[in-house]
């Protein structure tokens, strides 16, 4: 391996973060509107009334806009991969790329031929037909989460996987477990509902727009009230599995755990709750913090006598597993073309668990072997993430659900009540909310990666061994370009976006509602 | 399972297969857009964009499969390939994220500024790509100079690569271009009507001559070089991959058309299609014309992969680190257990896809400038 200088990594990770966070600003509401699209147009089957078409059509106009994005910035993860992680790549392709080619050949693929007929099928399709493309459509979108999460789970806790010494890479033993999985199936509820969270505010905010201007008032009454209800069940269920995902991650990423809650010792059960406090990582304590008793064992736990363990107790087993891991790394590098005895190769999948440690090392020591119990420290110590931004994301993933959550709330009981038209402080602020479950998604995904760091493959792989060996000028220079592409087609987004929610169901031009007809368009 | 070299070889044809399909349906969208910033009338302009659009996306996934495909097949193909041509793999992306917006976009505001711009960003999108892959496509030919570390096996480049666009990488890059041009011309002629229609024809056989010159020098030029033979590899190539023996010969990669003589057939069915082509568009067999410039797409690929089996990735700074069909791939039960899953779902995909196609066209087999006009609000 080239040792890599962490400016090239820190780039290396600024421009995937980037576009990967970006990406999700377009996935979760194809995700949640397409599964809307199908419930309006099921409406419009059950009734044939027209309006109930009209609002298939409109939305899935903004649908268009946004996924045309979606699109665009899913194809370049699956280019980055390769480009920016060359090694992390050829070592898992094994492993973790079945699931991402599966994902191109079913989801991407369903989603983006069903995406064409739903547009173009209007007129050469029956509405039963039709209501059945659209139900494709969605199961596409839905499908792409169920296995980027697979894969992502695994990274996260790599199972059915063991490490083949000879050529350094990850062997796959059963690919249906990566999928089965409880902490992957947990994550794909989360990250499913969240976007159906997502849309539903989506639709309501713009649909609470031309309630404020009384304009085309019952086709979005109608939109308002399908959304409510999506969002109702949405935000209820993603809160479910967000609760059962930190039970697996407790299980599975125990310094994770600690760094998400801040606990630098362990506490006596029942532990405590930090609703706020300023970890610091150089003097390995919080700052000013502000305690809830018994509610960290009552969260993390679902018991009082449960607890989490914290940083300080977490790091003597972590330097022990580097020693140990140190044993397999002297082994691999006894070997460059000599083939392995099966003495050694039951030596080394003794340590093999272990290696991944020994090479965080690679961080300080161009050779590990020559490692002292100062450095061994300091790797351990380089193996839990980064405390504040775990603790604070999600705080704020947390805070942003409760805010959409207790919306949806309201805007459902005004809806019973048939006040919503005259609440124009709760229109404006459901409205003005629309960003809220987006920074929620954003804020998890940080989480869920930041929180995996130093590792890119959970206890196997070193992220700052994961990239290509690529000049930092070359990465520096793609990051730019990928900042002011993204920016550019991003503002085009959001003009054409704001353009056709101003303009509203007339611009289907059918001449049933307000605006009409449309200048300019 | 079945044994390690049959799956292998069996991933090599499908991989092709995928690269087939999305030459040849991607490939016609690229031609087609080719043509935005060329036409005139709006209506001309709004009739090509709308022949392609309703597939368009579904084709240009193929890309994802392929991609996809490349990763878990021959891993450490992607990784290597997609890190060392670092720019060229980033043009490549670049230019085709323009196209979702680009279709998505183009027609949503009347402007004529804006839809001006995305004619011309629209066609860049289309040839970008396609002339790159092509330039890659034609290295592989050279070998790309890269080594590979003994111990944890990353791949470590040691050129810039502005060395790509050497000229035979060039010539390779202008017949990847006039091969797609060709197609989109043919497709062209076979969905639109009356001048449109008659452009297509035309251009069809203009790309058609050029290509085919194009392509026979490139082919003299490929016998005329030295090529890659792989003389000796470990018993357990996947397990050691880098103890080959390879070496440069003249004339080599003719070489394995004189071994196996039903390699022929490749450049034998890439002329008689193309021979077939031009006449069925000179009849006015537009279907016809187009399945035969298909098939023809499908000749020329088959004469690369011909002539470079088994390398996939050769090296030319060190030979032996050449990547291989038998040395690059994943283990046994990724490419078994992909196998199973890959050939039932391309078959549900093919499946989908064709009806898709059935759909759209089965009642109606030409697109007028009055259809797209009777269909403002939804059409692109």
């Amino acid at each position: 391996m080239l040792p890599t200088t962490d400016l090239l990594v820190d780039l290396s990770r600024m421009q995937f973060g980037f576009t990967a966070l970006f990406h999700f600003l377009f996935v979760p509401l194809t995700l949640g509107l397409t599964w809307l699209l199908v419930a309006m147009e099921w409406l419009y089957l059950k009734t044939n009334r027209i309006i109930y078409r009209d609002m298939v059509q409109f939305w899935g106009k903004l649908l268009a806009i946004n996924f045309a994005m979606g699109v665009v910035t899913g194809i370049t993860l699956e280019f980055e991969f390769g480009q920016n992680w060359a090694y992390f790549s050829r070592m898992i392709g094994g492993s973790f790329a079945p699931i991402l080619a599966i994902e191109g050949i079913t989801a991407f693929m369903l989603e983006a031929t069903m995406f064409g007929l739903f547009f173009f099928g209007w007129q050469k399709l029956s509405p039963r037909k039709h209501f059945f493309v659209t139900v494709l459509m969605a199961f596409g979108a839905s499908l792409s989460i169920v296995n980027i999460l697979a894969a992502n789970s695994w990274m996260q806790h790599p199972i059915e996987t063991v490490l083949v010494p000879e050529n350094m890479s990850l062997r796959l033993l059963h690919l249906g477990a990566l999928y089965l999985h409880a902490l992957a199936q947990i994550r794909i509820g989360h990250v499913a509902f969240a976007g159906f969270l997502i849309a539903s505010i989506f639709v309501m905010g713009i649909s609470a727009y031309y309630l404020l201007l009384k304009q085309d008032v019952a086709f979005a009454l109608r939109s308002f009230a399908v959304a409510s209800g999506f969002g109702l069940i949405a935000s209820l269920t993603v809160a479910f599995f967000g609760d059962q995902n930190g039970l697996q991650v407790a299980q599975y990423e125990p310094e994770k755990m600690a760094a998400i809650e801040g606990q630098w010792e362990t506490q006596k059960a029942p532990a405590a709750w930090d609703l706020i406090a300023f970890p610091n990582q150089k003097t390995r304590s919080n700052g000013f913090s502000i305690q809830i008793p018994y509610a960290l064992s009552l969260i993390a736990t679902h018991s009082l006598s449960g607890t989490v363990p914290g940083v300080n107790q977490i790091l003597p087993i972590y330097e022990n597993r580097v020693r140990n891991g140190l044993r397999a790394y002297a082994l691999i590098m006894q070997h460059t073309s000599l083939k392995w005895t099966p003495e050694q190769k039951a030596l080394f999948d003794v340590y093999a668990p272990d290696l991944g440690f020994a090479l965080l090392l690679r961080h300080y020591l161009t050779d590990p072997l020559t490692a002292t119990e100062s450095d061994i420290a300091r790797a351990a110590y380089s193996g839990i993430p980064d405390v504040f931004a775990c603790f604070w994301t999600f705080r704020i993933m947390l805070a942003c659900w409760a805010w959409s959550t207790a919306l949806i709330f309201l805007g459902i009981i005004f809806l019973l009540r048939r006040t919503l038209l005259e609440k124009r402080w709760f229109l404006r602020t459901i409205l003005y909310s629309i960003p809220i479950p987006y920074i929620a998604a954003e804020a998890g995904w940080t989480l869920a990666e930041v929180g995996r760091q130093p590792w890119t493959v959970h206890e196997l792989l070193p992220t700052f061994l994961s990239v290509s060996a690529l000049s930092t000028q070359a990465v520096f220079t793609s990051l730019i370009g990928f900042v002011i592409f993204y920016c550019s087609l991003f503002a085009i987004e959001l003009f054409l976006m704001f353009k056709y929610a101003r303009l509203g169901p007339s611009s289907l031009g059918n001449g049933r509602y307000a605006l009409e007809p449309i200048e300019g368009d | 399972m079945l044994p390690l070299p049959l799956l292998q070889i069996i991933w090599w044809f499908l991989i092709g297969l995928i690269l087939i399909i999305y030459a040849s349906t991607a490939g016609y969208d690229a031609g087609l857009t080719a043509y935005l910033p060329f036409l005139k009338k709006e209506e001309d302009k709004r009739v090509v964009l709308n022949i392609s659009a309703p597939t368009w996306d579904g084709n240009q996934t193929w890309v994802v499969f392929a991609g996809g495909g490349l990763f878990v097949v021959w891993p450490m193909v992607y990784s290597a390939a997609f890190s060392g041509l670092y720019f060229a793999f980033i043009a490549i992306l670049w230019t085709l994220l323009l196209r979702p917006p680009g279709y998505d976009y183009r027609s949503k505001l009347h402007s004529h500024l804006w839809r001006r711009t995305w004619d011309v960003l629209l066609a860049i999108s289309g040839l970008v790509p396609v002339f790159l892959f092509g330039v890659i496509v034609g290295n592989a030919f050279l070998g790309f100079p890269f080594t590979i570390e003994p111990h944890f096996f990353q791949p470590i480049y040691h050129v810039e690569l502005s060395h790509l666009l050497n000229p035979f990488g060039l010539l390779c890059g202008f017949i990847s271009v006039f091969m797609i041009l060709m197609h989109g011309s043919s497709y062209l002629a076979r969905r639109s009507e009356n001048e449109l229609c008659a452009l297509g024809r035309r251009m069809h056989k203009l790309f058609l001559v050029i290509l085919s010159l194009l392509f026979t020098s490139a082919a003299l030029w490929v016998i005329a070089l030295p090529g890659f033979v792989l003389l000796h590899q470990d018993a357990d190539p996947l397990l050691y991959p880098l103890q080959n023996t390879v070496q440069l010969i003249p004339h080599a990669w003719i070489e394995r058309y004189h071994q196996n003589p039903l390699c022929y057939f490749a450049p034998l069915v890439t002329y008689a299609s193309w021979m077939m082509s031009y006449i069925a568009n000179q009849k006015a067999r537009f279907t016809l014309c187009f399945w035969s410039s298909v098939l023809s797409i499908a000749g020329v690929m088959a004469c690369v992969g011909f002539a470079l089996f088994p390398f996939v990735f050769p090296s030319s700074f060190n030979l032996n680190h050449s990547l291989t069909v038998w040395n690059a791939s994943s283990g046994q039960y990724a490419l078994n257990t992909m196998l199973c899953i890959g050939v039932v779902l391309l078959s549900v995909t093919l499946w989908y896809k064709l009806w898709t196609f059935k759909v759209i066209w089965s009642k109606q087999k030409t697109l007028s400038a009055k259809d797209v006009a009777d269909n403002e609000h939804l059409f692109y």
